[in-house]
Order: structure tokens, then C-alpha cells, then sequence
């Protein structure tokens, strides 16, 4: 649905789409500039399209090394092309299915990570809880030591324990 | 200091299940001899009759109640069920076990399909032996609701384990469903 009429009211739009594009796109993609969009673009530096009104960055990794084919869309209907990128890409989203396998990607992702998530705190969990058993019966450990050594002490003291001496015991009464 | 609740914290049980609360009584739960220590694994062949619970406390005539649930049933990636309510006890008396107590939901054993389910165990000190009634079903209880309606404020105790299909191959799933 393009206008020539809307052209100027739109112009607005389609420059914040481009620097939108431009600032996202350019961090990615190394297109150089084709000849055609040069007139066209005084206020963009870098030069990116739309293909179909959908603008992604998937789409222009797929195409992006190779400006000739995208110079040749715009040299045919310079006005369509860029007109288009104001006003298709702001309304045409879900039939599309590069759109819908995006989305699924994008959900797997999410889901992926939140499992990742739970298997890092299990892990994490149960780590934590060894260590802190551990902790506890080494402390546990010490102190009944110390206790013991204290009672032994204690009853040494009051000459409760005496040395052990070997002694010799009967150990089988036969009756005969 | 309550250091298990660290281990309730980074599990998210605390947060899932239960608010933060500070650790009173001792609880010591044993499936046939094996001790729960948060974040266990038990297989459901190992749990599947009920487990040994030995409630601390100083008291026989101070009573608590303990809930075991399920808080990522049918899966953890999905929890539309959450909680499971596999156990629900009360009136046990201080000092004592499980069994000294009143049964209200019998001990359904932990029965995962997929992933990694927590089955967390909560102890709460009665005020006295009110009525309590059972849920009428065991999907979607709320821990926290039910210690509300029946004023057994914070937790004293709680403990969780992991529990996963008796062939798990860790919450992976290798054929489709």
C-alpha cells in the first residue's frame, strides 16, 4: 500500500525505522553501500533493507554479503522499497512462518535457559548442603573431642582411671 | 543460624514454595535408613512406602503437623500443578514420629514423568489439636494458604529432595512425548 501522498507524512517514521536498523544492523552486518540507495539515503550511514516489508537480522545474515540483488529491488521501485520499511514492518507480523519458527527458537531458548537455571541451583544446592554438613560434623567432631580429653582429664585428676597393666586372665576352665 | 536454609534458598524452594523462616525444630526424615539432606536424590523405588519422620521439639504435648508436596508436578518446565500434595499429617506429638500423628492425606509415593521434581517436606507447630480438614483433591495446594487458614503460622522445619523417573536420564528428554 504505498502513496505517493503519504510519502512526506510517513517520511518521519520510515527515518526512525532506518536508524533503527542502522544503529542494531550495523553492529552486525558488514554491507557495503549499493549504488542506488545512496540518492535516497542522505541521513543514514549505513545502508540495509527490508525484503518483503520484514525487516530481521536473520534475513539480512542470510542475504547480506551480496548487495546486488537487494540494489537491483530498489533500483525497480526505489519509492516502494523505502516506503515500505515505515509502513510494512510496523503491521505484518504472524502468517509469516520464518516469523513463527523465530518465535518457536526463541521460546526453546527461554525454556532451555530456565532448565539450565534449575539444573545450576540443584547442582549449587546440594554442593552447599555438603558443605555445610560437612562444617557442622567437623565442628561436631572437635568439640566431643575436647569434651572426652576434659572428662579424661577430670577423672585421671581423682585418680579414677588407673594404668592399664597387662594382667593374665583364665580364659578356658576345663573340668578336667 | 538455620544453614539449611541456604540449601532451601538456592533450591528455590524458599521462593516457590515457602517464605523465608527461621529453623526451630529438628527434623529428621530416613527412607530405610537413608537420610534426607537437601537436595538429595532418591529414586521413587526408594520412597515409595512413607519414610521415617522424627520430630524434635522438647514437648509430647506440643503438636505439629507436616506437609509433604510436590511443587513441580507434572514437570518442572510446566508446574500447572503445582503444588502436589503427597502426604499431609497432624497432631503429632513433640519428641515423637509420624506415625503418632493423624493421617489426613495418605502417603501417595512421588511418581515423576518428566524432569526433576522437588518433594519438600514442612514441619508446622500447632497451636492445639483444631480440626483440620483435608483438600478435597491433591493438585494445585497451596503451603502457604493452608498454614494461613489454619493458623500454624511460619514454618519450624523443612526439607526437600530431588526425585526423578526410576530410568531419569536427568530431565532430558530423548524421545519425544
Amino acid at each position: 500500500m504505498q502513496s505517493w501522498k503519504r510519502k512526506g507524512r510517513r517520511k518521519k517514521k520510515m527515518e526512525e525505522v532506518w536508524k533503527d536498523m542502522s544503529s542494531s544492523i550495523a553492529l552486525h552486518q558488514d554491507i557495503p553501500p549499493t549504488p542506488s540507495f545512496c540518492s535516497f539515503q542522505h541521513n543514514v550511514n549505513s545502508t540495509t533493507t527490508t525484503l518483503g516489508g520484514v525487516l530481521s537480522q536473520d534475513l539480512l545474515a542470510g542475504v547480506s554479503m551480496d548487495p546486488f540483488p537487494l540494489a537491483s529491488l530498489v533500483a525497480d521501485d526505489p519509492f516502494s522499497a523505502l516506503s515500505g520499511a515505515g509502513f510494512e514492518s510496523s503491521r505484518k507480523q504472524l502468517p509469516d512462518p520464518r516469523v513463527d519458527s523465530r518465535e518457536r527458537r526463541k521460546k526453546r531458548m527461554i525454556k532451555n535457559r530456565e532448565s539450565a537455571a534449575r539444573s545450576r541451583a540443584r547442582k549449587q544446592a546440594y554442593t552447599n548442603e555438603l558443605e555445610n554438613e560437612v562444617d557442622r560434623l567437623l565442628n561436631e567432631n572437635h568439640m566431643l573431642k575436647r569434651q572426652y580429653e576434659q572428662l579424661r582429664l577430670e577423672m585421671a585428676a581423682h585418680n579414677l582411671i588407673t594404668p592399664c597393666k597387662r594382667k593374665l586372665y583364665r580364659t578356658l576352665t576345663a573340668p578336667f | 543460624m538455620s544453614r539449611a536454609r541456604d540449601s532451601l534458598v538456592v533450591g528455590r524452594v524458599i521462593g516457590d514454595v515457602l517464605e523465608p523462616f527461621i529453623k526451630r525444630v529438628s527434623l529428621r526424615i530416613n527412607y530405610s535408613g537413608k537420610e534426607i539432606t537437601n537436595g538429595r536424590e532418591f529414586k521413587p523405588s526408594e520412597v515409595v512406602n512413607q519414610p521415617r519422620v522424627e520430630v524434635g521439639g522438647n514437648d509430647l504435648r506440643t503438636f505439629y503437623t507436616l506437609v509433604m508436596v510436590d511443587p513441580d508436578a507434572p514437570s518442572p518446565s510446566n508446574p500447572h500443578l503445582r503444588e502436589y500434595l503427597q502426604w499431609l499429617v497432624v497432631d503429632i506429638p513433640g519428641t515423637t514420629d509420624a506415625t503418632f500423628g493423624r493421617e489426613l492425606m495418605c502417603y501417595e509415593p512421588p511418581r515423576p514423568t518428566m524432569g526433576i521434581h522437588r518433594m519438600v517436606l514442612v514441619l508446622f507447630q500447632q497451636l492445639g489439636r483444631e480440626t483440620v480438614y483435608p483438600p478435597g483433591w491433591r493438585q494445585n495446594f497451596n503451603t502457604k494458604d493452608f498454614a494461613e487458614i489454619y493458623n500454624l503460622g511460619q514454618p519450624v522445619a523443612a526439607v526437600y529432595f530431588n526425585c526423578q523417573r526410576e530410568s531419569g536420564s536427568g530431565g532430558r528428554r530423548m524421545y519425544p512425548i
